[in-house]
């Protein structure tokens, strides 16, 4: 079916369940799952998008079927919305009925992307004990051993996958798993190199996949590759749609890291125009400020992720770094506490922290951090050395 | 010859302080000339053993540092310049004629003779680093030759007449280490503090030919084929000597911190009292991995100094976001004026130059912070590739200032499209303002145009070459001639020179000069320390020069020898050299 034909379709069960009884709007609202499943499965946002459409114009009972939340849900994280996806689900009532698959599936979606990766990785490889040959399960599971660069056991997976049904998704999931490696050796700048063919082979299979496009433009940067890192940001914003957002944050740290500041801050402002909640570019922005003198400014744009998520790691580790500059060292000490609380293994908090108890004078306590930070450092070489965060 | 230079001294110590200043010149000028080799007599030109455009091996990527001391007493400041040599297409070193090193003799007036026969055997090793000491404590200084394969000691024979003659130990006067060793940088102090020049021998890594990544294919960098290494090769250990008193050294390694630490892919050592405790403490730079940095705690029972390895805790060993940098080159100075000895360490391009300030106490030991970033020498330096590195007072104007060397390593970054890198990069000058350091840009005039012409650029060393009472520099060119420049900046202010002797009692002192208070000025001074072996694989002049600010009419010289003691010598004219002899003071 012609996918236009498609959301005509699903627009005129909509229509139907809007003027018929509970019962029929349950039965109805299945359909109107499957058909917006059937949408997404497309993997192209532009029906994403129409699907979600179709799902606000339905009546409120279709719209509170947890069929139809589930693949709200899935959609929106289709489209990256992660945080509206998040609210959708914090909504939901806590019953038995929320066991669902696609709502099940959402959660561990926002899980593993967000919150607890490996408690995710750990729920969904359970999962997809129970639900063989689900591609929602599947994919899931392949971005769940991703997620926990178990590369070869997310390629066994893929292996599993066959059927003309699941081209579409091989392929999706096979660049995912290219750009997972890639990331993973993007970890090491001795490793950087290896990171190049994966990632274009990870276009090749998904061209239209601008988050990929901004990955790539990113190890770019790090190869020294300005122009090219620059042509392709560029390349993905011309037919960009969800993946504006990275592709923008992509130009933006090039500007940064290219001493070109007041591009690099347009940029920021931009994303933040379009997602006034975008982390990230709130600490970029805050970055520029610094490097351009303005500590106060970039402490306030800090303060404002902060008192969104006080877990913030990003804006943490700016602010010790522009309050240690500023000489208020205790604000420093508790931001740098507050990371390795959160991340007990973070490198650079661990070492940055020893070097303000330094200023303290606090010798003792940066001895400990010292030996702590050398043997994480030590076991952080081998896992590189003998190739097994790699996947070779 | 020696009369001659103390004639010369005295003709610049009856120049008046600031003499170059023009009174309607108010702003000053920070300028510098090349000295073609036509004008400078240098023609040396360094064989880096390579024979195409491309490198093959990292023993041909390195190139060598420069030695500027007086090697025949005279006063002023000789050029000794490591030769390479060539490398036969499956790695294999070939040394001869074309790896002979050169020494040049300067007239005092910045016009040098190259040595030929009549200045005895100079090393001819494929060679990297040079270091100077009067090691046999004769009174005139030796030359330590650090080479691929055996070191070489030079015993400098200067006789009555003030002409140098060096002879070279067969027996490599005990520290020539191993066929197999790869040497790089050296530096020479009283580490026992028993009177005489102990030694720090800095080893990069194995050059063996068996290993499967020197077989000459190359590896890949940012996309380029470039030669491989350091990564994935045998990084070899350092080796230290203490001297027996007649210049024969003893290894003793072993027997302290420095054999039991990690080998890594060393640079260069430095002595110098870091921890502000009176003895020499010891900082190596190492490439890609963390620095070395020894605490000297004394003698142990039997008199081999007890050396406390403190790179991680001092703050030494990693740069301020915790990352083992490519450690090159490194300047010792105090740059915040607090008394203490503050290092800059030259590093790989996207790394910045660190600068490692000293904050050292009684209460927390050694302790340093790179603040490179502060201080304003992190973005400028980011893309550079620095080697060489020297701290120097261009413009007289009681600030030093600080010069940088640079260049890549690879010649074949030039094909690889890679964004601002270029094999051939400018040499910096940062000029001390305001509490920061500025970058020397071209912006403007062009006074600074042959200081910053692009080479590879590996080793530099500042002095005053031509006595006019500012200071020079000398950079080392990879596979190329080395450039002279000469300071011809206006002086702001005026200068002076302190030369203790004797020699050998002159290294690891710290030297104080300090202006008197009057009632518009505030008591100022700048302290500097002597050393052998710092920059990148090179060696300095050991009489040290001070900037200092107009109004410095006299100044008063507070020195502390090597084994403690202290003597002062005050109400001494500036815009002279100081010939300070231990014993002379108050």
């Amino acid at each position: 079916m012609p996918r236009r034909m498609l959301g005509v379709f699903v627009l005129a069960l909509l229509m139907e369940v809007l003027c018929s009884g509970r019962a029929f709007a349950q039965d109805t609202a299945q359909d109107v799952g499957d058909m917006v499943r059937t949408m997404r499965a497309s993997r192209r946002e532009g029906e994403a998008r129409e699907a979600l459409k179709s799902m606000r114009a339905a009546g409120p009972d279709v719209r509170a079927s947890l069929r139809v939340i589930g693949q709200r849900v899935l959609a929106l994280q289709d489209l990256r919305k992660m945080d509206e996806a998040q609210q959708l689900l914090t909504g939901l009532p806590v019953t038995a009925d929320v066991d669902l698959l696609q709502i099940k599936l959402a959660r561990l979606r926002i899980l593993l992307d967000l919150v607890d990766p490996e408690d995710a990785a750990n729920q969904i490889i359970q999962m997809a004990a129970k639900h063989k040959g689900n591609l929602e399960v599947v994919s899931l599971h392949v971005r769940a051993l991703i997620q926990r660069e178990d590369f070869r056991a997310a390629h066994r997976e893929l292996d599993a996958l066959t059927g003309d049904s699941s081209g579409w998704l091989r392929r999706e999931l096979e660049a995912e798993l290219l750009a997972g490696r890639a990331r993973s050796l993007l970890a090491d700048d001795s490793l950087l190199e290896e990171a190049f063919p994966l990632l274009e082979e990870a276009l090749k299979l998904a061209p239209h996949r601008g988050d990929m496009r901004a990955l790539y433009a990113n190890a770019l940067v790090r190869w020294q590759r300005f122009d090219q890192a620059e042509e392709q940001l560029q390349r993905g914003l011309e037919s960009a749609g969800v993946d504006r957002e990275v592709l923008l944050m992509g130009q933006a740290d090039l500007y940064r890291s290219t001493d070109r500041l007041a591009e690099a801050i347009a940029r920021y402002e931009m994303v933040l125009a379009e997602s006034p909640d975008a982390r990230l570019a709130q600490v970029g922005l805050a970055r520029c400020r610094s490097r351009m003198g303005e500590k106060e400014e970039a402490v306030d744009l800090l303060k404002i992720c902060l008192a969104n998520d006080s877990d913030d790691l990003d804006a943490l580790l700016v602010l010790a770094e522009i309050r240690e500059g500023q000489g208020r060292i205790a604000e420093a000490e508790a931001a740098l506490r507050h990371v390795l609380e959160l991340r007990p293994n973070h490198l650079k908090a661990c070492w940055r922290l020893s070097r303000v108890l330094a200023r303290e004078g606090k010798m003792n306590e940066v001895e400990e951090l010292v030996v702590r930070y050398e043997s994480r450092r030590e076991r952080v070489r081998q896992r590189f050395e003998d190739g097994s965060a790699i996947g070779r | 010859m020696r009369r001659a230079v103390w004639v010369g001294v005295a003709l610049v110590a009856s120049m008046p302080a600031g003499a170059h200043v023009s009174s309607s010149a108010p702003s000053p000028r920070c300028a510098f000339r090349i000295r073609t080799p036509e004008q400078s007599g240098v023609s040396f030109r360094h064989h880096s053993g390579s024979t195409g455009p491309e490198m093959r091996f990292m023993i041909e990527c390195v190139g060598s540092g420069v030695g500027m001391f007086d090697a025949d007493d005279d006063g002023d400041l000789d050029l000794y310049l490591v030769q390479g040599g060539d490398v036969k297409p499956n790695g294999e070193i070939v040394v001869g004629e074309r790896s002979r090193d050169s020494l040049y003799l300067n007239d005092g007036f910045a016009n040098f003779s190259e040595g030929g026969d009549e200045v005895g055997e100079l090393s001819a090793g494929f060679g990297f680093g040079v270091v100077a000491g009067d090691v046999d404590d004769d009174g005139d200084e030796d030359i330590l030759v650090m080479n691929l394969g055996l070191n070489d000691l030079l015993e400098n024979r200067l006789d009555e007449d003030g002409v140098a003659r060096f002879v070279r130990r067969e027996d490599g006067g005990g520290f020539a280490g191993e066929v197999t060793d790869w040497s790089m940088g050296a530096a020479l102090g009283d580490i026992d503090r028993d009177g005489d020049l102990d030694v720090y021998v800095a080893n990069y890594l194995a050059h063996d030919l068996s290993h499967r990544m020197l077989s000459g294919s190359p590896c890949r960098w940012l996309g380029c084929e470039v030669p491989c290494g350091p990564e994935g090769l045998d990084p070899q250990g350092d080796r230290l000597y203490l001297n027996d008193g007649s210049g024969y050294f003893l290894e003793i390694t072993k027997r302290t911190a420095v054999g039991k630490a990690r080998p890594a892919y060393a640079f260069q050592p430095v002595f110098s009292d870091l921890d502000g405790d009176g003895d020499l403490d010891l900082f190596v730079s190492n490439d890609s991995m963390p620095n070395s940095f020894y605490v000297n705690e004394g003698l142990d029972a039997h008199g081999i100094p007890k050396l406390l390895e403190q790179s991680m805790r001092s703050g030494l060993a990693l740069s301020d976001s915790g990352k083992e940098q490519a450690g090159m080159g490194v300047a010792v100075g105090d740059v915040d004026r607090d008394g203490l000895f503050d290092l800059v360490m030259t590093n790989f391009s996207r790394e910045p130059n660190a600068l490692y300030r000293n904050a050292s106490c009684d209460a927390s030991g050694a302790l340093f912070f790179d603040e490179a970033g502060r201080f304003g020498l992190g973005r400028p330096s980011f893309f550079d590739l620095g080697w060489g590195a020297t701290f120097f007072d261009v413009e007289l104007d009681g600030d030093a200032d600080l010069f940088i060397a640079n260049g890549h390593v690879y010649p074949q970054v030039d094909a690889c499209n890679i964004s601002q890198v270029k094999f051939e990069q400018p040499d910096r000058i940062f000029f001390w303002e305001s509490g920061r350091f500025v970058a020397g840009s071209l912006e403007g005039d062009d006074d600074l145009a042959d200081l910053m012409q692009a080479r590879a650029s590996r080793g530099a060393a500042a002095g005053d070459l031509d006595r006019d009472g500012d200071v020079d520099v000398v950079v080392s060119v990879l596979g190329g001639a080395p450039r002279i420049l000469e300071n011809t900046s206006t002086h702001v202010g005026t200068w002076v020179g302190v030369d203790l002797r004797p020699v050998t009692d002159s290294v690891g002192s710290r030297v104080e000069v300090r202006t008197a208070r009057s009632s518009e000025e505030p008591q100022a001074s700048w302290v500097s320390e002597v050393r052998r072996g710092s920059s990148f694989l090179g060696t300095e002049p050991r009489r040290l020069h001070f900037g200092l600010p107009r109004t410095a009419e006299k100044v008063s010289v507070l020195v502390r020898w090597p084994d403690g003691t202290q003597e002062s010598w005050v109400n001494q004219s500036t815009g002279q050299m100081l010939l300070l002899a231990r014993g002379s003071g108050g």
